[in-house]
């Protein structure tokens, strides 16, 4: 009997799990790690300034039997004017697109203007280039903005070329 | 008889031991963390202080070929300084020509260099930009950019 509480005895020794080689993996896993983890997640829009169009263009988009049209966002002070263009549709067609948005509360109806895009997008579906005019004064955030609404809407996307130019 | 007592009363030396518990939760929670915010590809970017890149949904990774930055203070070509900017306006910026500023030279000995090593040039311009900044500024650098043979451009933005 009393051997069999001292055997007991001898068996409740501690069992520390050693830590020190998962606490070394730990020192050299986390300067690793700090070095290549990106605290600034920074993306891009891809844009471009208008270029001349070639001939070959030319016709390549005369040949497609869909028709296409360009729409216009042309930022103004106190408002922002949609329009489109087309070589393919009616002038009469074309300046039933013709609208003019204020600005409501110091800010610009994005989600009107969306809506206008999206209608746009469902009747010349093979469309996917918009062109972006703002004003002088107008902000570069205020400009991201309106990009970004012209390339996704909350569905589907929208215009996803984007092409900055000025009021000529 | 009372130095024996206090003999038998004094407990033996115990190596005291380290609680290591609560060092190791950190170091798991700082772990995930990191795991977490580990990009295979870190971009080592130079951004002036001061400058507030404006929030976008855009879910396009930023190529970094050739960068311009554009703050409040300055424009810079990669870390080439090219102009002080004072209230919106490029310093020694001509808008009727372009073609004679230090961008436009500045990136037309880049485009050189290109042509000169015969590489393949799909590149477009990476533009940092405050977002407090006017159109009318942006334009410029955009505009004077077309002008070098630059034509593609992608605005950096953080990610909403």
């Amino acid at each position: 009997m009393r051997r069999l509480g001292r055997n007991r005895k001898d068996n409740d020794t501690d069992t520390d799990i050693d830590m020190v080689p998962i606490m070394n993996m730990f020192l050299v896993l986390i300067p690793f790690l700090l070095s290549s983890a990106s605290f600034f997640d920074i993306n891009a829009i891809h844009t471009s300034v208008p270029v001349r169009q070639t001939n070959v263009d030319q016709n390549k988009s005369a040949a497609s039997t869909e028709a296409t049209v360009i729409p216009v966002i042309e930022m103004k002070a106190d408002r922002i004017e949609l329009y489109v263009m087309s070589e393919q549709i009616s002038a009469k067609d074309l300046t039933k697109w013709d609208l003019s948005f204020t600005k409501q509360n110091d800010k610009f109806p994005l989600e009107d203007i969306q809506h206008y895009l999206q209608d746009m997008k469902n009747i010349y579906p093979k469309s996917d280039t918009i062109l972006v005019i703002p004003d002088n004064d107008i902000l570069y955030e205020t400009i991201i903005q309106t990009m970004d609404l012209a390339r996704n809407a909350t569905q589907n996307q929208l215009f996803p070329n984007v092409v900055l130019s000025e009021k000529i | 008889m009372a130095l024996g007592q206090r003999r038998y009363q004094r407990k033996s030396f115990v190596i005291p031991k380290l609680q290591i518990t609560s060092m190791m939760d950190m170091f798991t929670i700082i772990l995930i963390f990191l795991l977490f915010s580990f990009s295979d590809n870190p971009e080592k970017l130079h951004i002036e202080k001061g400058m507030m890149l404006p929030k976008s949904t855009s879910q396009i990774d930023c190529n970094k070929s050739i960068t311009v930055s554009l703050s409040p203070k300055s424009l810079k070509v990669g870390n080439h300084h090219i102009a002080d900017v004072s209230q919106g306006v490029i310093q020694g910026f001509d808008r009727q020509h372009p073609e004679k500023s230090n961008l436009y030279q500045h990136l037309m000995s880049i485009r050189h260099n290109f042509e000169t090593k015969d590489e393949q040039d799909n590149s477009s311009i990476v533009i940092f930009c405050d977002q407090r900044m006017p159109y009318q500024t942006i334009h410029q650098v955009v505009k004077t950019s077309g002008m070098a043979g630059f034509p593609n451009f992608q605005f950096a933005v953080l990610k909403k």
